[in-house]
């Protein structure tokens, strides 16, 4: 395991922005390309945010552009692209469930690197893409690298989890535990939100405990496997297998890391003890997830620059 | 900037042309060009920071509906902000103007039309409210605009005092994010930076002190908001007030799984702030 999180750096202006609209027939997905004025390496990025906000190029402070903007000036071609049904892109609005990655846009995203003189690519995904980066790297010839940014392990639509999968998926002992402490306690004094979401898992445990859930086959099968859906397993595996590196970052109060460690005490695990030299787990204090200060922001951008200066120098 | 635009021509045979326009820092901008020449054009004023992102999409299907309905429409990020150029430290009100003049002079000379009208969406009623002012005539048409510059500054600091609520630090009251922005230069916001020159250019600025001249307004506050001080200064210019059913209220600058433009009530708003805007282009 490594940490590189390092000082953010100074934007430079050794790149330029080129608007897309791709693949040539359809002209589905809007996309910008982010290019080095010289020196262009033959390793291209695609950048894959998560679906906050009406428009999935940019990011909160337009983080996007900026880790684009950031790789571009190391000579690095890179691609954000917003999804079908948002932003620039064509479709109807639809909803992001987990389980249904971007594949189609992600292939769609490599095919046009690689009209660009990309000849391989690094993967960058956050929350819905990161099981885009998983699920569409798979098999893909010339993907050397993914990096996850707070993945959700579990089952779901966007956004889905919190109280539901506490009661899912923790234990009733566990919960206890949390309960009691004094971070918890000052939130349900505090927050109201807090403790409608209490009164959710209480609720959701006790409806479980009397036999009244009833539970579709996915999550019998993430259950028996201590919570990580097929959905980031099967991706994983077959990429660790296929010996693509897989870099993940959490922040030590991310939820989706305490999922995570679950997970881990359970196939994931063994998984990863597999593939120890191709798996990279990294955490940082505090909360990455939703990137809500400058901080985090500026610590991931440094992440992602320094792992693909890493994988491909 | 490559000084490339990306094409694409929609089923209804809309020319929606992407790319950067402006000097040496250029600017984001979409256009949407009907088929046929138009004979009226919209430039749309999107909001900034975390408003800019929610209310993307919803500016996206209300250009793709004017232009569906024979209209061309101009949108573009302010330098400095979404796709521009431009440090997060250039954005002021005054840019937002010149910005918004630099994009309908753009529509203009793109698209020919002789008849122009303008959108605002929160702080983009402010720019959108001045050039619909020095173009006498022009429809305006706000969605759930800032009324009070200062009430916008509150709303994105007690915003992020909410989420502070959700972990260990001690929430700061407005005086005092307001003085360590004097102080500092810069204050973080819910992971943006919003500067001590975007706080100064609109400080104590009312919407109601730069009324549009001669043409039909409506505002379309998005659930409760009070609109009426509003209204009462502008009431000479035939301003329409309409909260359309279900807009509900948005909650700006913080995440919320459920985007308006997801759902049936953002539909309903596009649909119908299209109709009123193709009506005020047109009247009979």
């Amino acid at each position: 395991m490594t940490t590189d999180i390092g000082v953010a750096k100074e934007l430079g202006a050794k790149s330029s922005d080129t608007p897309v609209f791709y693949p040539e027939d359809t002209r589905t997905y809007f996309g910008i390309v982010t290019e080095p004025l010289a020196d262009a390496k033959t390793t291209g990025v695609v950048l894959l945010s998560g679906t906050f906000g009406g428009t999935t190029t940019l990011g909160r402070n337009r983080m996007w552009l900026k880790m684009a903007k950031a790789l571009a000036d190391r000579g690095y071609p890179v691609l954000r692209f917003d999804y079908a049904g948002i932003g620039d892109s064509a479709g109807d609005a639809v909803c992001y469930e987990l389980e249904s990655p971007a594949i189609p846009e992600l292939h769609a995203g490599f095919d046009l690197l690689a009209s660009r003189g990309v000849t391989d690519y690094l993967v960058v995904g956050t929350c819905y893409g990161s099981r885009t980066a998983l699920a569409g790297s798979v098999g893909r010839q010339g993907v050397r690298g993914v990096h996850l940014l707070v993945p959700p392990v579990r089952t779901g639509t966007k956004g889905v989890g919190g109280a539901d999968h506490l009661a899912e998926y923790v234990g009733t002992a566990s919960l206890a535990k949390r309960a009691f402490s004094k971070r918890i306690l000052r939130k349900l004094f505090r927050s109201q939100q807090a403790r409608k979401a209490a009164v959710r898992v209480l609720t959701q445990k006790t409806r479980s405990a009397v036999g009244m859930k009833t539970q579709p086959s996915q999550q019998d099968e993430e259950s028996q496997d201590r919570g990580a859906a097929p959905g980031f397993h099967r991706p994983l595996r077959q990429l660790l297998s296929d010996g693509v590196p897989v870099r993940i970052l959490f922040g030590t109060d991310d939820f989706f890391w305490t999922e995570f460690q679950e997970a881990r005490s359970g196939r994931l695990g063994e998984e990863l003890d597999r593939h120890g030299d191709l798996i990279d787990v990294a955490t940082v204090p505090g909360t990455v997830r939703g990137f809500l200060s400058v901080r985090v922001q500026n610590l991931v951008i440094d992440s992602v620059v320094a792992w693909a200066g890493r994988l491909a120098p | 900037m490559t000084g490339v635009t990306a094409n694409r021509r929609t089923p209804l045979g809309v020319l929606e042309e992407i790319g950067f326009f402006g000097d040496e820092e250029q600017m984001f901008g979409c256009l949407h060009l009907p088929e046929q020449p138009a004979q009226a054009a919209v430039v749309i004023c999107s909001s900034t920071h975390a408003e800019l992102l929610k209310a993307y999409h919803l500016e996206v299907l209300l250009a793709r509906e004017l232009a569906a309905r024979g209209i061309a429409v101009h949108r573009f990020h302010y330098r400095g902000d979404g796709n521009s150029d431009g440090a997060d430290t250039e954005l002021n009100l005054p840019a937002m103007i010149d910005a918004a003049r630099r994009a309908t002079t753009r529509l203009v000379d793109r698209s020919g039309a002789t008849r122009l009208a303008y959108v605002g969406v929160r702080m983009g009623a402010f720019p959108a409210t001045r050039l619909a002012a020095e173009h006498e005539g022009s429809p305006l048409l706000l969605w759930d605009p800032v009324i009070d510059a200062d009430a916008f500054m509150k709303d994105a600091i007690r915003s992020h005092a909410i989420s502070a609520l959700k972990g260990e630090a001690k929430p700061e009251r407005v005086d005092q994010v307001l003085d360590r922005l004097e102080r500092e230069g810069s204050v973080e916001l819910l992971g943006y930076e919003l500067t001590s020159a975007f706080h100064s250019s609109i400080a104590g600025k009312h919407l109601a002190d730069d009324p549009p001249t001669g043409a039909a307004v409506l505002i379309v506050p998005f659930g409760t908001r009070n609109v009426e001080p509003l209204t009462a200064a502008w009431g000479g210019a035939g301003v329409d007030v309409t909260d359309l059913q279900g807009t509900g209220r948005e909650a700006w600058w913080l995440d919320e799984q459920a985007t308006e433009d997801r759902n049936e009530r953002g539909r309903v708003l596009v649909t119908r702030s299209a109709e009123w805007m193709a009506a005020a282009l047109n009247p009979a």
